[in-house]
């Protein structure tokens, strides 16, 4: 038979589960776990995919499947070892698998190449021992004599009040006491308390109490009143009625204002008073499993942008009551206090909602380093650390990509060959490792290989080849390496299929930067490279010191600051023309005035008389930023310049001040002193728009 | 039993007519009248202080906050090669949309909304000057005054935030 | 057996094949049936209200599908639950080890519903 559509959605939900399931295993087992439950786990995996898909009729899958589970079954039954080879062969059989699973969602069939090699390679790794003959022998039923089940009865008390208006709204309360008494044996109640002299018969004024022995659960019994439901008020409990008289805790307030006592009007069922039973002991329900929701993703936008304006309205209120002059009076003061407090215990709920562990998206990049080695002929392993960092979920999706590339290019140009490796003195299998942290209010990602590191001399060359420096420019070491973000760079003079695929440094960087995100490369001759990411946790709202600059108020995130400084007279140097530099303790930090690097004023202004506010740059460099006066701290609400304009070198976003003015969140990485911001300076200095690189370790 | 005479289908007769109709937005600035189409308009509202955009074209007076969202302001005369207004409190700012951007003109002040048949649209002569041709897109004669029909996509275009 | 008298309990890991079981009993008009994802909750269902019959999937995690039978058989008042254990791989040392556990009958997947029409009726008698 057909099986429905709605089962498809869920075989490829559950399968999207299992393939999860079946690569964490799989990794187990490479990582030298072959226990009985992780194999039988990832076995259970493979089988469930495969019933499935027979279930759907994906012949291909349900073949490749079978061979899977049969390779799996030798591992199982112990007579394979989990050796290199095969550990191989079970993870590239996954990926395979995985592509299967998503050709058949996706209706775009495999190419027909593909499959045979995934599934000759499969085989190939099979003993020829161990290929079973599978005998179909019928099971003989075993046909059973069945004794009436014993049923397990148990009492409800079931209050029954019709609102006043039920006969009106065309509902007879004797046709659902009698569907009620039909699911098992029932005693009723009748309680007419409420049918006063004079009442109004077109009023429902009868309240009933039900006790009920039956077999069914409650949800039948609700089942009985969803007609009614509006119209009445009803509880159902399992067990005898307390020692309260019928009708007590489920007073219709209708009834209550009814007149005085009179004969009643109708009886619906047969009353009979009898005495109250005790309760009958009732087990507490068992924990429910924690309980999740999916929710439109649109939907938490929408909460998190009334959050944000949630907090920036705080600000405004709070604004508003200063210039009232009330801002003494201790009850607004304090309650304006728990607003504020209100209102960033939402921001953060909100955003711990659209916050997801990147451990997904780090898992993901197992395949690609296995599947970037296998072409290139090389060995790698994948450490990931810091996989519970969470991060928002927009950045997560679209760090995919960068990540990929930069995956790629770990194995691609910094790992090694095996015979490379050995010569050097290192282990055949490098090593590459996917880091996340939060640091400043920012999430830093890191990717290092152990490979050879970048070849300076050859970047160079190629750098001057391709007239992108003159060939007497005299770079550092960290600036050679940022050639390679260069537009039009390539260092693949060898370009490898890989390569081919994937993308020059500079898209990733534009990746990156489109995120309003930064990279950075740091590379050590020989010991291998790192490249870092550091993103911006987006939509959030960050503590910023508001400060003034040229006349314009401007807001500095708290996480960067290290310290404040008012500069005595005559205590800033200058180095040459431009850059000033200022003493910290002993050391010399350069100046930037945050006025002049944004181009509100033409001239740097003197130290003398304004104040210095130390920040640490998330590439740790650290820096002295000259603003003319400090205003505040307070929590802002970052709102995306991007959005209706672009991006602005030096300014991270925007923010919104309690006059509902704009203020814009400096970004002290890309304020760097005498440098103009605006156009990147002609070569040799590649890092000119962008960062520094990381010094060389 | 009367048969109901005039127009059978009033919807239909109004129907055919509608999608000749252009309706603008007419403001003034710098002396000059303008319109655009008022399909590009989100809302006109008062002037407000925007805030500076460093390393912004100077036609750019800034950004200002609009319930939440954070929209640059364009001083259009000074876009248009004209000179920049003045300063003014009674200046409005009419808000455009183009395409998921959202910016707001500066203009002296909005005069009329007008629905002009699309076929009284005139080309722009050729005398006028290149700079002013790129962001026009006709002319419109009403009531003896000239509008110059403005191209919004022209005027926002990506040099904008470059 | 009357289909309306007959009460049937579903035991399966995956949603998709215990909603392909209870597409072939809604398809029989069997209103009596539970589902559940475990054999352990399968077990604490069938205490709280016995079945006639359990369909249970053989591979699941914890407790499979024989574990299952054995510990129905052993439940003092479950011993005449009918039990019909599906399977995508039945080997001969599965079937000896469910035929000694009293195992009713055995279906592979997958199945059509006339499949496990046949299956059912082999054990309860024509519906």
């Amino acid at each position: 038979m057909a099986p429905a559509t709605d089962l498809r959605a869920i075989f490829f939900e559950e399968a999207e589960e299992l393939l999860i399931a079946l690569d964490a295993g799989l990794r187990r087992i490479e990582g030298g776990d072959s226990g009985g439950e992780t194999v039988n786990a990832v076995f259970r995996a493979v089988h469930s995919i495969k019933g499935g898909a027979a279930a759907f009729g994906f012949a291909n899958l349900v073949g490749f499947a079978h061979s899977f589970e049969t390779l799996l079954d030798d591992l199982r039954s112990g007579e394979r070892a989990a050796d290199a080879v095969l550990v191989a062969a079970l993870l590239d059989a996954s990926y395979h698998l995985a592509d299967m699973v998503h050709a058949e969602r996706s209706e775009t069939p495999l190419d027909q190449a593909v499959q045979q090699r995934a599934h000759e390679a499969l085989l190939a790794v099979q003993d020829a021992a161990s290929q079973r003959i599978s005998i179909e022998v019928p099971f003989a039923a075993v046909p059973m004599e069945f004794a009436p089940l014993p049923v397990a009865e148990k009492l409800f008390t079931v209050d029954f009040a019709p609102h006043a208006d039920a006969f009106s709204a065309g509902h007879d309360p004797a046709l659902v006491l009698r569907d009620l008494a039909a699911l098992g044996r029932a005693e009723v109640t009748l309680d007419q308390s409420a049918l006063t002299e004079g009442f109004d018969p077109s009023q429902c004024l009868l309240r009933w109490r039900v006790r009920l022995e039956t077999d069914r659960d409650e949800a039948d019994l609700r089942a009985v009143f969803d007609f009614i439901a509006g119209h009445c008020d009803l509880s159902i409990r399992e067990g005898g009625a307390d020692a309260a008289p019928a009708g007590r805790e489920e007073v219709s307030p209708v009834a209550e204002a009814a007149p005085r006592p009179a004969t009643p009007a109708r009886q619906a069922a047969p009353a009979e008073t009898r005495p109250e039973g005790r309760p009958e002991g009732r087990a507490e329900p068992p924990a429910p499993p924690r309980a999740t929701i999916r929710v439109d993703v649109d939907r938490v936008d929408r909460l998190v942008n009334v959050a944000g304006e949630l907090v920036i309205h705080h600000a405004m209120l709070a604004e508003a009551i200063v210039r009232s002059g009330r801002r003494a009076e201790t009850d607004v003061e304090r309650s304006l206090d728990q607003l504020k407090q209100l209102s960033r215990q939402i921001q953060d709920s909100v955003m711990a909602i659209r916050a997801q562990p990147v451990k997904p998206l780090f898992d993901r990049m197992h395949r690609i380093l296995r599947e970037a080695a296998s072409v290139a002929g090389k060995q790698a392993r994948l450490v990931i650390e810091g996989e519970t960092t969470e991060v928002d979920r927009t950045i997560i999706e679209r760090l995919a990509d960068p990540l990929t590339h930069m995956v790629r290019n770990a194995v691609d140009h910094g790992i090694e060959r095996p015979e490379t490796r050995r010569a050097a003195g290192k282990t055949e299998t490098g090593v590459v490792t996917i880091q996340a942290a939060h640091r400043s209010g920012r999430i830093v990602i890191t990717l290092s290989d152990d490979g050879g590191g970048i070849n300076r001399d050859r970047v160079r060359q190629v750098a001057v080849e391709r007239g992108l420096i003159p060939a007497t420019a005299e770079l550092s070491p960290s600036e050679v390496d940022a050639l390679l973000f260069l537009p039009g760079f390539s260092t693949a003079t060898e370009v490898s299929s890989l390569s081919g695929r994937g993308v020059g440094m500079d898209v990733l960087r534009s990746e990156i930067t489109a995120l309003g995100g930064r990279i950075s490369i740091a590379s050590q001759p020989g010991k291998g490279t790192a490249l870092t990411i550091s993103l911006p946790l987006t939509l959030a709202v960050m503590d910023g010191m508001v400060v003034e600059a040229a006349g314009q108020v401007l807001i500095l995130p708290v996480a960067s600051i290290v310290e404040t400084l008012r500069p005595e007279s005559g205590a800033g140097h200058r180095l040459g023309a431009m850059d000033p530099v200022v003493e910290l303790r002993g050391i010399c930090l350069p100046v930037i005035d945050v006025g002049a690097a944004l181009g509100f004023r033409d001239a740097p202004a003197d130290l003398a008389g304004r104040i210095c506010v130390v920040v640490e740059r998330d590439d740790k460099n650290t820096v002295a930023l000259l603003v003319d006066a400090i205003h505040d701290q307070r929590q802002i609400v970052i709102k995306s310049l991007e959005d209706n304009y672009g991006h602005i070198p030096g300014i991270a976003a925007a923010t919104v001040l309690g006059d509902g003015s704009v203020a814009l969140i400096l970004d002290p990485v890309e304020l760097l002193p005498g440098r103009s911001l605006l156009k990147p300076p002609a070569a040799p200095a590649p890092a000119g728009t962008a960062r520094p690189p990381i010094a060389a370790e | 039993m009367t048969i109901a005479t005039g127009p059978l289908h009033p919807e239909s007769a109004l129907g055919a007519t509608t999608p000749e109709l252009r309706e603008f937005v007419v403001f003034r600035t710098l002396g000059q009248d303008f319109c655009i189409d008022i399909l590009c308009v989100r809302e006109i509202r008062g002037w407000t202080k925007p805030s500076n955009l460093p390393h912004a074209p100077a036609f750019v007076e800034g950004v200002i906050n609009l319930r939440g969202a954070i929209i640059p302001i364009v001083d259009l005369a000074d876009r248009l090669g004209l000179s920049a207004i003045a300063e003014d409190e009674r200046n409005v700012i009419i808000v455009t949309s183009l395409g998921e951007k959202v910016t707001g003109l500066v203009v002296e002040t909005v005069t009329d909304i007008l629905s002009v048949p699309a076929a009284d649209i005139q080309p722009v002569p050729d005398l006028s000057s290149d700079e002013l041709r790129a962001v026009l897109r006709g002319l419109v004669v009403h009531q003896g005054r000239l509008l110059r029909l403005l191209d919004i996509a022209a005027i926002l275009g990506p040099e904008l935030a470059a | 057996m009357k289909r309306s008298d007959l009460k049937v309990v579903v035991v399966d890991d995956t949603a998709v094949s215990r909603g392909l079981i209870t597409q072939v009993l809604d398809w029989l008009n069997i209103e009596g049936y539970r589902t559940f994802s475990d054999g352990r909750a399968a077990l604490a269902g069938l205490a709280a209200a016995p079945a006639n019959l359990v369909i249970s999937d053989y591979y699941m995690p914890e407790m499979d599908g024989l574990g299952l039978l054995e510990r129905v058989r052993k439940s003092r008042g479950l011993e005449r639950t009918g039990f019909i254990l599906v399977t995508g791989r039945a080997d001969p040392a599965m079937m000896a080890k469910g035929r000694a556990l009293g195992l009713n009958n055995l279906i592979n997947k997958p199945f059509t519903k006339e499949q496990m029409r046949n299956c059912i009726e082999a054990v309860v008698g024509p519906l």
